[in-house]
């Protein structure tokens, strides 16, 4: 707000004091997205639950146990870790020829689509880019 | 009925209603950015990123705002924080150094219509405290002691620093009021 009366003032009152005033208050400036850009910038909502760290420390811990459990008892060398490697491979081949069975493929594709939808709708309430005004 | 910022607040800590948090921003965002435009001078955008930082600092501090002073206040200091911090950082002040703006060159009369522009002009050359000063205590109609507050100063070194830019601001002025 420009000051609407800013003139040379009598010489009896100070005329600083009174330009100051006049200029008093300041302009309200229009928001122009200002506060979409602050909430955008806030962190997600507490309420949103953190499934990617969830699923960050389940799989480092599994890897971790993995680990621990197949060359326990011995001191590193190449025969355990290729021991258990091809354990590791076994095991993949299996479950992966399990998805033989339509049932088991069907199965394990609604199993993807159901964690994809719950995640996608999770990441969407969490989403900065959405600010609920 | 507009409902007051204490209770927005509370719904912003106990909820993390974010519609609480937009009408919060929204509301006070004008004071906020006029403050740090005026610490920033002409650097808007500066003076948006202090206020956009300001605001996730208080987002982030509201649970231990005690309402001891009231919630602008409370943002006009945080914004002051930031912006000291920005500064110390980047070791470089916006504002022309205080000593040559004290004999910096004087309005020439004009119509009256330029006295607004002399001001804006001569408050630019202002040292930034007094910049801040002079800004809280008239433009933003603080007390001295909120401004005190809001700087984080002793209330004597606000009313030094009022006293000083308005004696710099009688000098640079002093073309348009013969009887100073």
């Amino acid at each position: 707000m420009e000051p609407a009366n800013l003139t040379p003032l009598p010489p009896d009152r100070d005329p600083l004091e009174a330009w100051l005033s006049a200029k008093a208050p300041v302009a309200p400036l229009p928001d122009e997205g200002f506060t979409a850009r602050v909430l955008a910038a806030l962190p997600p909502p507490q309420g949103s639950f953190p499934w990617h760290r969830l699923l960050l420390y389940t799989t480092g811990t599994l890897s971790g146990l993995a680990v621990a459990w197949w060359p326990a008892g011995g001191a590193p060398n190449p025969v355990p870790i290729s021991n258990w490697w091809s354990g590791v491979s076994t095991q993949i081949v299996t479950t992966v020829s399990l998805l033989g069975d339509p049932w088991w493929s069907l199965a394990f594709a609604g199993a993807i689509v159901a964690a994809a939808v719950v995640f996608a709708v999770r990441v969407t309430q969490a989403s900065p880019f959405e600010p609920d005004f | 009925m507009t409902p007051p910022d204490s209770e927005l607040i509370v719904r912003v800590v106990d909820s993390d209603d974010r519609a609480a948090s937009g009408e919060l921003v929204t509301r006070h965002q004008s004071a906020v950015r006029n403050f740090t435009r005026n610490l920033a001078g002409s650097d808007a955008a500066l003076a948006d990123d202090l206020a956009q930082e300001t605001f996730i600092q208080a987002y982030r501090s509201l649970s231990r705002f005690r309402g001891e002073s009231t919630f602008p206040t409370w943002l006009l200091g945080i914004a002051h924080n930031r912006w000291r911090n920005a500064r110390r950082q980047q070791r470089e002040h916006v504002s022309l150094d205080p000593d040559e703006s004290a004999h910096a060159t004087v309005p020439s009369p004009a119509p009256a219509a330029d006295l607004r522009h002399d001001l804006a002009d001569a408050l630019r050359r202002l040292s930034p405290d007094e910049q801040a000063a002079v800004h809280l205590c008239y433009q933003q109609g603080l007390s001295h002691s909120e401004a005190a507050a809001v700087l984080d100063w002793p209330l004597g070194t606000v009313k030094t620093n009022l006293a000083r830019g308005k004696e710099k601001l009688r000098q640079l002025l002093a073309v348009w009021n013969p009887q100073t």
